[in-house]
C-alpha cells in the first residue's frame, strides 16, 4: 500500500472495522465455515475503474470467476487492478462490544481525585480491528484467494457456467 | 460496572464466541500428510461435487467417511456414509477452528482497573509512560525499545550500562513495568565487550562497538544560554538542557563545543544524553486525537499504510558537524534515540581533524534533549560482544503488566569488559480517559501526514505545559495499590 494510500486509509478507519461488502448474513461464521461448501465473498475492481462483487466461483490461470447477480463472470486477471476476498464472518463486531463494555466498566467512581483508567480501548480496539481482517485477503496474487472459491481447484471443465446457481 | 456482571455481559453477548478459521488445500498425493485432527475433511472433486467428511478415514486408493455430497450448486446429492477414490479428487480441504487470539487478550485485561493519579488529572499527557526500566543496584540504567509502540514496530534496542561497575561475574538486572502500559519483551541480554586497562567501549550508530580512550570533556561550551561546560564535564546527572521554541516545535538551536588538544588518530565524539518529554507530550497527543478510534487507527498502520511520516523525522536527533580546515563545517553524524528516561551514551564517529582546536557543533531541537556529558575518544578499533543468556530465562515472549518486576542474573566472564543491556520487544499504551475529550481522528492523521506543520500548531499548547510536565510525568508513576 503506498503511503498516501496509508494516509487515506486511516483517515477512513474512524468508520470502523474491515467489511467484506457480503449481504447481511451471508458468511458464515468461523465455525460454520468449516462445514461450508459455498464460496467466499469477492470485491473485485478493475483497472477500468469497473467492480464486481459476488460469490468467488474459481480461480484459473488467467481468470478469476465471480457469481454476481446470478451470472457466472470471467474476469481475466490482467484486467484486475485489485481485490478482496472475506472467507467468513469473523465476528469483529463482539469484540467490538466488549471493548465498550470494558471501557464503560471503568467508568470513575468514589471520589474526585481517584479515576479508573481505562484499560480496554487501545489494546481492546486493535484487537477488534485485528480480528476484523481475519479471513480476508487483500489479493496481490491469488493463491491464497482461491482457497474460499466454491471451486478450489479451478472451474471445472466442461461445466454449464449458466447453470450455476447463488446461494439461498 | 463490577466484574462479575462485566463478565456475564460479555458471555451473553456470545464475546467469548469468536473463533478464527484455519484453512489449508492439500493436494490428494498427500492425503497422508494431513492431521486428522479437524472435524471435516472436504473432497472437492474433479467434476465439482464436493463431499463433506466427518469421522474419515483414507484407506489405500480412497477416502471414506460419514458425511454429505453435494453438487455443482451445493444441492444435497446424498447422505451418510460415503466413499470415494483419490484419482476422482482434485483437492482436499481441513479446516480448523480456534478461538480467535483477540479474545485471549481482552480476557486478561476484563476486570482491570486502575487508579489514576491527581497528577494525571491536572495535566493528561504528563502520564507516566515507559517502555520497560532495568535497574542495576537500584539506580535506573536503561529503557528498552522506547520506539517500539506497536507490534509492527517491535524492536532490538542496545543501551549502555556505563556506570556499572565492571569487574563483577554476576550482574543483576531488574526489569520493571512502571506505566499504564502492557510490554512485550521477546527477550532481555547482556552483552559484555573485552577490552584493553585503561579502555571504555562505545555503542555506535548500527549497535557497532568500538574500543578507545577517553580524552576528557571539552575545554569550551557555549550555547544560546552561554557556556554549558560545567553541566557536561562528567556523567554526573547535571543536565543541560532548553526549553522548546514557542512557535515551532522543530526549531533548532546549536552548540559549539571546542577541545583544545584533541590528539592524534581517529577520534569520535561520546555523548551521554536522553530526550525530553517533548517526544511523549506528542506521542500521547497523537492517541488523543485518535480517542476512541486508536485502536483501528493503530491497526491500520499495522498493516504497513502509514510506515513513512510522523513527527520523529522532523524532530530529527543530534547532529554532529566538524569544522574542517577551511572553516567549514561539514556534517559527521546523527545520533538519534527515544526515550526520556535514562541516559544512554553513545558515540559518534569524527572525520579526522584538520586543525587544532578542534570544533564541534551539535545541532538539534529546541527543548528535545537533556545532555548529560560530552567527552572526546581516542578510537582503537572495533569490539565484538560476547552476548549472555540470564540465568532461568523467562518464557518468550514475557507480557507485563503495570507493577510487574522480573529479575535478570547474569554471570560475567573474568576480566574487564564493558556492559551493554540487549532488549526486544514492543509496547502498547493505554489510553486515558481524560485523552478522549480530545478525540479528532483527521488532526492525528494530520500529525502523521504533515508533522512539519503539525509542530507549529502544537506549539503553543505544549509551551502551556512545558514548566509542570516533569514533576507531574514522575509523580505519575504507577505504584501497586
Amino acid at each position: 500500500m503506498r503511503a498516501r494510500d496509508g494516509w487515506l486509509a486511516l483517515a477512513l478507519v474512524a468508520s470502523g472495522c474491515a467489511h467484506s461488502g457480503a449481504p447481511a448474513h451471508w458468511l458464515p461464521r468461523a465455525v460454520d465455515a468449516a462445514a461450508e461448501t459455498h464460496g467466499g465473498w469477492a470485491v473485485v475492481h478493475m483497472k477500468d475503474r469497473g467492480r464486481h462483487a459476488g460469490e468467488l466461483l474459481a480461480v484459473d490461470a488467467d481468470s478469476v470467476f465471480v457469481l454476481e447477480e446470478g451470472a457466472c463472470v470471467g474476469l481475466a486477471s490482467v484486467a484486475i487492478s485489485h481485490a478482496l476476498v472475506t472467507g467468513y464472518d469473523s465476528e469483529a463486531g463482539k469484540l467490538g462490544g466488549w471493548t465498550a463494555l470494558g471501557a464503560v466498566s471503568t467508568l470513575s467512581h468514589g471520589y474526585v481525585l481517584v479515576l479508573t483508567l481505562p484499560t480496554w480501548l487501545i489494546v481492546g480496539g486493535t484487537m477488534a480491528s485485528l480480528q476484523s481482517h481475519a479471513g480476508r485477503v487483500d489479493v496481490a496474487t491469488w493463491e491464497r484467494a482461491r482457497m474460499y472459491a466454491r471451486f478450489p481447484q479451478g472451474l471445472p471443465p466442461g461445466i454449464d457456467r449458466a447453470s450455476l446457481r447463488p446461494k439461498p | 460496572m463490577p466484574v462479575v456482571l462485566l463478565l456475564a455481559v460479555v458471555l451473553l453477548l456470545g464475546g467469548c464466541d469468536v473463533k478464527r478459521l484455519h484453512r489449508e488445500l492439500v493436494e490428494p498425493g498427500k492425503l497422508a500428510a494431513i492431521d486428522q485432527r479437524p472435524p471435516y475433511l472436504k473432497a472437492h472433486l474433479r467434476d465439482g461435487r464436493v463431499l463433506v467428511l466427518s469421522d474419515w478415514s483414507s484407506e489405500g486408493t480412497g477416502v471414506r467417511g460419514t458425511g454429505r455430497m453435494f453438487d455443482i450448486n451445493r444441492n444435497l446429492l446424498a447422505e451418510g456414509a460415503l466413499a470415494v477414490a483419490l484419482d476422482s479428487v482434485a483437492l482436499f480441504e481441513t479446516n480448523v477452528v480456534h478461538t480467535a487470539g483477540a479474545v485471549a487478550g481482552l480476557g486478561v485485561l476484563t476486570g482491570a482497573s486502575l487508579a489514576l493519579s491527581a497528577y494525571c488529572v491536572s495535566n493528561p499527557k504528563a502520564c507516566f509512560g515507559s517502555c520497560p526500566t532495568f535497574y542495576v543496584d537500584g539506580r535506573l540504567e536503561a529503557e528498552g525499545f522506547s520506539s517500539s509502540v506497536l507490534p509492527s514496530l517491535e524492536a532490538t534496542d542496545v543501551d549502555a550500562l556505563w556506570r556499572v561497575p565492571q569487574g563483577r561475574t554476576v550482574v543483576d538486572v531488574r526489569m520493571t513495568n512502571e506505566a499504564y502500559e502492557t510490554h512485550v519483551v521477546r527477550f532481555v541480554h547482556l552483552l559484555a565487550v573485552p577490552h584493553a586497562a585503561g579502555e571504555r567501549v562505545f555503542a555506535t550508530a548500527g549497535d557497532r562497538f568500538e574500543r578507545g580512550r577517553l580524552l576528557g570533556p571539552p575545554s569550551r561550551c557555549a550555547g544560546p544560554e552561554g557556556d554549558c561546560a560545567r553541566a557536561l564535564s562528567a556523567f554526573d546527572g547535571i543536565e543541560r538542557s532548553s526549553h522548546a521554541d514557542s512557535s515551532d516545535l522543530a526549531a533548532r538551536e546549536t552548540l559549539e563545543v571546542e577541545w583544545a588538544e584533541p590528539g592524534e588518530g581517529p577520534l569520535g565524539i561520546v555523548v551521554a544524553r536522553r530526550q525530553t518529554l517533548l517526544s511523549t507530550y506528542l506521542f500521547y497527543q497523537a492517541l488523543a486525537f485518535m480517542g476512541r478510534q486508536a485502536g483501528s487507527m493503530l491497526a491500520t498502520i499495522e498493516r504497513g499504510g502509514t510506515r513513512s511520516g510522523g513527527w520523529a523525522p522532523a524532530l530529527g536527533g543530534i547532529e554532529v558537524f566538524v569544522e574542517d580546515g577551511q572553516g567549514a563545517w561539514v556534517r559527521a553524524g546523527e545520533d538519534q534515540e527515544t526515550g526520556p528516561l535514562a541516559s544512554d551514551v553513545r558515540m559518534i564517529p569524527l572525520p579526522r581533524p584538520e586543525r587544532t582546536p578542534l570544533r564541534v557543533r551539535l545541532r538539534m531541537a529546541k527543548g528535545l534533549w537533556r545532555l548529560d556529558w560530552l567527552a572526546l575518544a581516542q578510537l582503537r578499533g572495533e569490539a565484538h560482544p560476547l552476548r549472555l543468556e540470564p540465568m532461568a530465562p523467562p518464557a518468550s515472549p514475557l507480557v507485563t503488566l503495570p507493577g510487574d518486576e522480573h529479575l535478570y542474573r547474569f554471570h560475567v566472564p573474568m576480566g574487564p569488559h564493558e556492559l551493554f543491556l540487549e532488549s526486544r520487544g514492543y509496547y502498547l499504551e493505554w489510553m486515558r480517559d481524560e485523552w478522549l475529550v480530545e478525540e479528532d481522528p483527521m488532526r492525528a492523521v494530520l500529525m502523521l501526514a504533515q508533522p512539519d506543520d503539525a509542530l507549529k500548531r502544537l506549539a503553543p499548547g505544549f509551551k502551556a505545559k512545558e514548566a509542570g510536565m516533569e514533576r507531574a510525568f514522575w509523580s505519575s508513576r504507577y505504584a501497586r495499590p
